[in-house]
């Protein structure tokens, strides 16, 4: 059972952090000043503590509540949070620096204790935590003096740090220990020294937050924030329209033509930290041939799937790595990947080359309902111009869902996932290693081997240019394997009614209620 | 009236079985450059978000969303009128049999019964026609037993069962005549109910497979695209709900009628 993995990338996928925002169109308010935002998010938090609920509609409290002890800047560096500075004594070692006078919202001062007890309850097996994934490699935890934490790795791992400033929310010590499975919970809540404070906690009647007043930073320009889920897509944008809601991050890019509209409202889309793409299972009849799999990708008329599934509000996928992993990891010398062009003439000489030139026919199951059936008709309708029939199958989502993670049935599958890290160790291990093609993992194509299992891990501890030679080779390899056929990226947006404004909002940063404010302040 | 209900259900009958023909488009055929567009010359009701024309595809939809109430109502009628028949000619303990797993099926909810049958439990569209035939016949087992009840001791009934004649042919050939005006509109209730149903089953993406040219279908395809091109969900639900209450209306009106000639 690999449920860590999963969530670490469901997480990752539903963080969706919001990208800069910085020069997105504002709106002054006309009416009085406001200091109260209503929020609704497309899902009700279940956890204030990320151990039991690392989604995305929790996670968003979490980062107002809860500090971090390190934190992402604008291009996806880790800087400085509650930690003031660290050192790296050796290749598989940190010792943090924590911030002085830093106190709980109850009261209690921060301690050494409780950073070094927020990080290693995560591998706690009671507190079963969700997070547990994130810090496989932490060997040990401890507090060193008054003001420092020392992590001790098993092996050297670039993305510790990263995977840290999201994951790794300080929580007082006394209160986590007393509550190791229902931290977080509607009963207990959570206590932070983060901006904000919990004023009320319901599964079903929502969130209230209240600025923190003795916040160590930059107050928020916000005093309190009522936070509710409206699961419809069309409910929220009618709820946003009416004023019942001042603001969301529950918009699709496929929809900004009826976003955009909205009188009173300015949306704003920004790159995710997210990817599209068609696994191949490369076990899988016809899918074995290599061939067969190039036809596909120079088959699928990718162009016009990405305007159709993002609206315009997103990019062709050339590799499997998200476009802001991409960029924090290349900057703009971006290598040239193998690529399929939308190419019939292409395919069909491929298709030729394998041992199925006239074509097959394959059952893609598919979830109903969702941005899968569309995208599996387009395919569909691609394929069949060179003689590949797919047969769709529709099941309902928590169906197709469940047997996805049971790799049955396997051939050829949208999936779209997002992450939370500029690492593309959050991402590379999903689609190619053995443990991941394994039930419950996100290696549908089930390519792999223990060779590259191996190069995943010497990834794992590289660096500086190394590092970026050896994500080069492997996204190389999947590129004339193809496994994967890369799709799109697509935009995450934001919505906010007049008399709001939100600067500085960070794709590695979705801390929303910090930066959100008040139009004129 | 009745000619006007008739008149269209007939047209719907011919567009059932020739609307392929009378498509102006390939209903499958894609054109994501195009996308979802409003109507025009080209497309007069428009197009969905994949580029497909709305017109082309309701009219080749018209063949999957009525083939298969009209198979659901068949069967149904079938079922129902020879087992309430049954029942209520024969009485005893074939009908106290009959009557209790009447009493329990009319129990079960029936969508929710479909709902996991199709979807959990991955039957096929073929599966989801045939439980729903199954489901809609006890109500009307109950309601042909009570009418059999009735006329098996009219004097008609009396007579054929003095001159000898077997159970069967008194069922079938006697008292079954005079069920007729119940039976038709039965038969049409069930083609209503599950056009509606099997339409909500399209509706919850359970059944067909997407793409398939089918009213239900088109309905939960295209509800996001209300803003972009009304025409692409809301006129399956107009033709929807017209063939329903044309069917409906017409099954009163034949139950009128037929009752009017009385019985044989």
């Amino acid at each position: 059972m690999k449920t860590p993995t999963i969530r670490a990338a469901v997480v990752a996928l539903l963080l969706l952090p919001v990208a800069a925002c910085a020069g997105s169109p504002q709106k002054g308010g006309s009416g009085p000043e406001r200091d109260t935002l209503v929020w609704a998010s497309s899902a009700a938090p279940n956890s204030l503590d990320i151990a039991h609920g690392f989604n995305n509609a929790s996670t968003t409290i979490q980062l107002a509540v809860l500090d971090t002890m390190v934190t992402l800047d604008a291009k996806g560096t880790p800087a400085p949070a509650l930690a003031t500075s660290w050192t790296q004594p050796t290749p598989d070692s940190y010792e943090f620096t924590l911030r002085k006078a830093v106190t709980f919202t109850d009261g209690s001062p921060l301690t050494a204790d409780d950073a070094a007890y927020s990080l290693s309850r995560h591998l706690d097996p009671a507190v079963a935590s969700q997070a547990a994934s994130y810090f496989t490699t932490v060997k040990k935890v401890e507090a060193v003096g008054t003001d420092r934490v020392r992590v001790t790795l098993t092996r050297p791992n670039t993305a510790f740090l990263s995977v840290a400033a999201i994951a790794w929310q300080v929580v007082p010590r006394k209160l986590a220990e007393a509550h190791p499975g229902d931290l977080g919970s509607p009963e207990v809540g959570t206590i932070g020294t983060g901006p904000f404070k919990v004023a009320k906690f319901s599964l079903t009647s929502g969130t209230v937050l209240e600025r923190n007043e003795s916040y160590w930073g930059p107050k928020p320009a916000l005093r309190r924030v009522e936070i509710k889920a409206i699961s419809d897509a069309e409910t929220l944008r009618m709820a946003v329209r009416s004023g019942e809601v001042d603001a969301t991050d529950g918009l699709n890019a496929r929809d900004a033509r009826k976003w955009t509209g909205l009188s009173g409202v300015t949306t704003s889309f920004y790159p995710g930290n997210n990817i599209a793409y068609l696994a191949l299972a490369v076990g899988n009849g016809p899918l074995k041939d290599v061939h067969v799999r190039r036809a596909i990708a120079h088959a699928v008329d990718r162009e016009a799937l990405t305007t159709l599934m993002t609206g315009g509000h997103g990019t062709i996928a050339r590799t499997v790595l998200p476009m802001p992993q991409m960029t924090a990891l290349y900057g703009d010398n971006m290598p040239k990947f193998p690529d399929y062009s939308f190419d019939l003439a292409a395919a069909k000489a491929e298709l030729a080359k394998s041992a199925y030139p006239d074509g097959f026919t394959m059952a893609v199951p598919y979830a109903s309902g969702s941005d899968g059936a569309t995208v599996m008709q387009a395919v569909a309708a691609d394929l069949a111009k060179i003689g590949i029939r797919l047969t769709m199958e529709p099941s309902p989502g928590d169906k197709y869902m469940a047997t996805l993670m049971d790799h049955r049935g396997l051939g050829v599958q949208y999936v779209n996932l997002s992450y939370g890290t500029p690492e593309p160790v959050e991402v590379l291990p999903d689609m190619i290693s053995r443990a991941a093609a394994e039930p419950q993992g996100f290696n549908f194509s089930g390519y792999g081997s223990a060779e590259l299992d191996a190069r995943l891990d010497a990834l794992a501890g590289a660096t500086g240019q190394e590092r970026q030679d050896q994500v080069t080779a492997l996204l190389t390899e999947i590129g004339e394997q193809v496994p994967y056929v890369p799709l799109f990226h697509m935009d995450n947006g934001i919505a906010l009614r007049d008399g709001f404004t939100a600067t500085g909002l960070s794709v590695w940063n979705p801390n929303f209620f910090a930066v959100i404010r008040p139009a004129g302040k | 009236m009745r000619g006007v209900l008739a008149g269209l259900l007939g047209l719907a009958v011919l567009v059932a079985l020739f609307g392929s023909h009378l498509a102006p488009h390939d209903p499958a055929a894609q054109d994501l450059a195009l996308g979802v567009a409003g109507p025009s010359a080209a497309h007069w009701l428009g197009t969905d978000d994949l580029g497909r024309d709305v017109l082309s595809r309701l009219l080749a939809g018209a063949g999957s969303a009525l083939l298969w109430p009209v198979l659901v109502a068949v069967g149904t009628t079938t079922l129902s009128t020879s087992l309430g028949l049954l029942a209520g000619y024969r009485l005893g303990w074939i009908d106290a049999i009959m009557m209790r797993t009447v009493d329990l099926a009319i129990a079960m909810p029936g969508m929710l019964v479909l709902i996991v049958l199709v979807g959990v439990l991955g039957g096929g569209y073929g599966w989801s026609v045939l439980a729903m035939a199954v489901l809609f016949t006890p109500g009307d087992i109950r309601v042909i037993r009570s009418l059999t009840l009735a006329q098996r001791e009219l004097a008609y009934a009396e007579a054929a069962r003095t001159l000898g004649l077997p159970p069967r042919r008194v069922m079938f050939r006697h008292l079954l005549p005079n069920l007729a005006p119940t039976v038709v509109s039965n038969a049409l209730l069930s083609f209503v109910a599950a056009l509606v149903s099997l339409a909500g089953l399209s509706f919850l993406g359970i059944g067909l497979p997407a793409g398939t040219p089918d009213w239900g279908l088109m309905v939960e395809e295209n509800r996001d695209l209300l803003d972009l091109n009304p025409w692409a969900s809301v006129a399956p639900v107009v033709l929807i709900t017209l063939v329903a209450t044309s069917a409906t209306l017409l099954g009163d009106r034949l139950f009128d009628t037929l009752s009017k000639g009385g019985a044989r």
